[in-house]
């Protein structure tokens, strides 16, 4: 009774508070947002308004609602035209985009073959010192033959070449960004960009000459909410209309209870995975690679942390990749068999259960809490994990050096079956996306002739075999697949989930009410 | 009871110090629940029999987290403010001592420290030297030492000048009689108000620095981790923020009022 009084006094200080931080930091409410407009919140803000350069994901979820791109990848993670009507490879090694007539920049301009050139062109100019410059590696050229045909040539017949296609375009002649840019450059997608502030908002308005559904949202105001909870105080007051793959598993249910509010909850392919330098011998042991697989209790970390929000994954490709094959050794929670491993392995328990073995992990704030999940589990089997936490720029720029013993990474919008040979192959060391300094020759012949077979049934054999391999070498302990979850408004109606977290479907979703209905309390 | 009447600001404090010290000592002695072990399936479970103060979001119980934190933070401050009371009196009675422009440069140096603002410097040093408790209490004595430097030089500087300790100078007394006998009486009582004060703004400190990352490491149990780790569930389970909360805030009060209380008692006599 007691205990229950106060945990409610606690919670009206609480909502008091919270209520407090909303005011202090909204600063916008429902009445300030004109009929039509929805806000979208997301934890961390877009690195780049230039399609050319943003490879992060908060970039590449804006830059979708702005550019078109020769192709994209639509929600059954199949490549559709988006500027292209018409695709033919006459040869292993050339693709052909034809491309739709009557398509305008937001400034009026028309889009042609030259500015697909040339977008493609400045991304391979080291000038730009565009990060996207190393997806390019494989493609020798590009011509534009007439004023709607693009002609790409790669050197090798490239299996995974129509990923080139997804970059977003711009107008010929778009001079590389400045530093202090704000607005990038016009784009021929749904919306265009009025202004953009770093770590502050972004606000995108109709694209006047690009079609679209009446009732459609009229313009939309990206805000960048860095702290979880505000995130969900905003969709709660009915500010916030939108908030996609960025609130805990925990609040989920205190969300659900407003009447007002929608939440959609789809299979995604976000990959979460355990990563090991193979410089360190001992991680280079396989064995003792097993024995933390066996010893991290996944499913009920899925079960209990991750209030079922994800899967369990097997590797890298999802089940519903067209190459996935889950017939592969898994590691279901066994810490007598990880023991075993490590007796094996050569470290032997000592009088309090722990053996020789002490390894860092590397991690950010927000990681800190998996971490330690993952250190008392470790403990249980004798490995000790020293956490170390350092906030994200310093903690990335870590990783993608190499300098690290264990760290826990995601990778996001895996789609093609060659991320395999990025992450894998020993070719690919830093700058490169083999962090790890993995080097299996097997692994590397496979992911070779799965990047340069062309046939769809050969590669699905190939990746089968890869998926096979990975999981008994273990360059990754895979962990899993996280579902997409968004929290909408329910004056949002029709909105479509992409299973790599895509939010193009914010440019087709229906508002419901003239402007949207006011959250009913 | 007089006493008591006439000076509530000690009674109070003395009061929450000692049930402080007292649950950190005795308290994980008596509460003998691991403030490590993981239950995923109690994760965010309010207080209950079992767990008082209810568990946190990967069901670790959170009195027994409070409890342990209490040391932490407890022995964290008494460390620290006694390195910071070593090095700052011997910076100041030999600034004093020596006078002249060794004296002027010290006093600079301080003034230069003091220019910051401590918690700045704190969270510059523990970025420098990166987390770790060690690294911790060093970033801490060295936001803390100035305040002690400062008094002692004042205290000795009057000191040199007084009568009854030229009288004894002439009588003949031994420098380490001088420091015993005259000296230590002197700044006893300003150096305890200093401490007492500095081991509230000490734990308060620690608390800031481990909330942002810069102190005690997972899983150590912290004030201040724990306080961070409680925000990102402050909708759905407050106790999580709330216990290292109250207990940061109390403990400070406690000390404040207990340097004040001694301030007070220090003055009456003087």
């Amino acid at each position: 009774m007691v205990s229950a009084r106060i945990a409610h006094a606690a919670r009206v200080v609480v909502s008091i508070a919270a209520s407090a931080v909303l005011v202090a930091s909204a600063g916008c409410d429902r009445a300030g947002h004109p009929p039509g407009t929805i806000q979208v919140d997301f934890e961390i803000s877009p690195l780049s308004t230039d399609p050319r350069i943003g490879t992060d994901a908060a970039s590449s979820r804006l830059n979708e609602l702005i550019f078109d791109s020769l192709m994209k990848i639509d929600r059954n993670g199949e490549f559709v035209g988006d500027l292209a009507e018409r695709v033919e490879r006459p040869t292993p090694t050339e693709i052909i985009f034809h491309l739709r007539r009557e398509v305008r920049f937001s400034d009026g301009r028309e889009l042609t073959a030259r500015d697909v050139k040339y977008t493609y062109e400045s991304i391979e100019n080291p000038e730009l010192r565009s990060p996207k410059r190393a997806s390019l590696k494989e493609l020798k050229a590009i011509e534009a033959p007439d004023d709607f045909t693009v002609v790409m040539t790669t050197a090798n017949p490239y299996a995974p070449a129509l990923e080139m296609a997804t970059e977003g375009i711009v107008p010929d002649g778009t001079p590389p960004p400045l530093k202090s840019a704000s607005a990038g450059p016009p784009g021929s997608g749904p919306f265009m960009m009025l202004s953009f502030t770093r770590d502050e908002t972004a606000k995108l308005e109709r694209n006047p000459l690009h079609k679209f559904e009446p009732n459609s949202p009229a313009a939309i105001l990206i805000k960048i909410v860095p702290d979880a909870t505000v995130r969900a105080l905003e969709l709660a007051e009915g500010v916030c209309d939108f908030s996609g793959n960025n609130l805990e598993a925990d609040v989920l249910p205190w969300l659900r209870a407003h009447p007002f509010l929608k939440i959609s909850a789809t299979p995604g392919t976000t990959y979460k995975y355990l990563s090991f330098n193979f410089r360190d011998a001992r991680l280079r042991d396989v064995r003792v690679r097993r024995a933390i697989a066996y010893a991290i209790d996944r499913a009920t970390i899925v079960k209990s942390m991750l209030r079922d929000s994800a899967r369990v994954a097997t590797g890298l490709l999802a089940p519903e990749n067209w190459a996935y094959d889950g017939d592969v050794t898994a590691y279901p929670y066994d810490p007598e068999r990880s023991r075993q491993l490590l007796d094996e392995a050569g470290y032997p328990a000592g009088a309090d259960g722990m053996r020789r073995l002490q390894i860092d992990f590397k991690t950010t704030p927000e990681g800190a809490r998996l971490a330690e999940v993952f250190q008392a589990m470790l403990q249980r089997v004798g490995i000790a994990l020293n956490v170390r936490t350092v906030e994200f720029a310093t903690y990335y720029g870590e990783i993608q050096s190499g300098n690290f013993e264990m760290t826990s990474l995601q990778w996001i919008g895996i789609n093609d079956p060659n991320q395999y040979y990025m992450v894998f192959n020993s070719t690919q060391t830093p700058p490169g996306m083999n962090r790890e300094y993995y080097s299996n020759p097997a692994l590397d012949r496979l992911v070779e002739a799965g990047m340069r077979t062309i046939d769809v049934d050969e590669r699905k054999k190939i990746y089968a075999q890869v998926q096979r391999l990975a999981a008994d070498d273990l360059p990754y302990v895979s962990l899993w697949w996280s579902d997409n979850v968004a929290v909408m408004n329910r004056r949002l109606a029709n909105f479509e989930p992409y299973p790599n977290g895509s939010l193009r479907s914010l440019a087709t979703l229906t508002l419901q009410g003239p402007g949207g209905a006011e959250p009913s309390r | 009871m007089i006493a008591r009447v006439r000076n509530p600001s000690l009674t109070i404090g003395v009061t929450i110090v000692a049930t402080m010290i007292l649950a950190a000592l005795l308290g994980p002695l008596l509460f003998r629940t691991d403030p490590l072990a993981i239950d995923l399936a109690g994760s965010l479970t309010g207080p209950s029999l079992a767990h008082p103060f209810g568990c946190d979001s990967l069901g670790r119980d959170m009195l027994a987290r409070v409890l342990w934190g209490a040391r932490l933070s407890l022995s964290i401050s008494t460390v620290v403010v006694a390195l910071s009371l070593v090095v700052g009196s011997v910076i100041g009675g030999a600034a004093a001592l020596a006078g002249g422009r060794i004296d002027n440069l010290v006093m600079r140096a301080v003034d230069i420290v003091l220019a910051f603002p401590g918690i700045l410097l704190a969270i510059a040093l523990a970025a420098i030297l990166g987390p770790g408790l060690i690294d911790l209490v060093i970033a801490l004595t060295a936001m803390g030492w100035t305040g002690y430097a400062r008094i002692v030089r004042g205290e000795v500087l009057t000191l040199r000048e007084r009568e009854y300790v030229v009288a004894a100078t002439t009588l003949g007394a031994s420098p380490s009689r001088l420091l015993t006998r005259h000296l230590l009486p002197a700044v006893a009582g300003p150096l305890a108000v200093q401490a007492t004060f500095g081991i509230g703004g000490i734990i308060g400190a620690e608390a800031a620095l481990s909330f942002l990352g810069l102190g005690a490491m997972p899983p150590t149990p912290s004030w201040g981790n724990m306080l961070d780790a409680g925000r990102a569930f402050l909708l759905v389970a407050p106790h999580l923020t709330t216990a290292p909360g109250l207990a940061i805030g109390l403990s400070i009060l406690g000390f404040n009022l207990l340097g004040d209380g001694i301030a007070q008692r220090v003055g009456s006599r003087a």
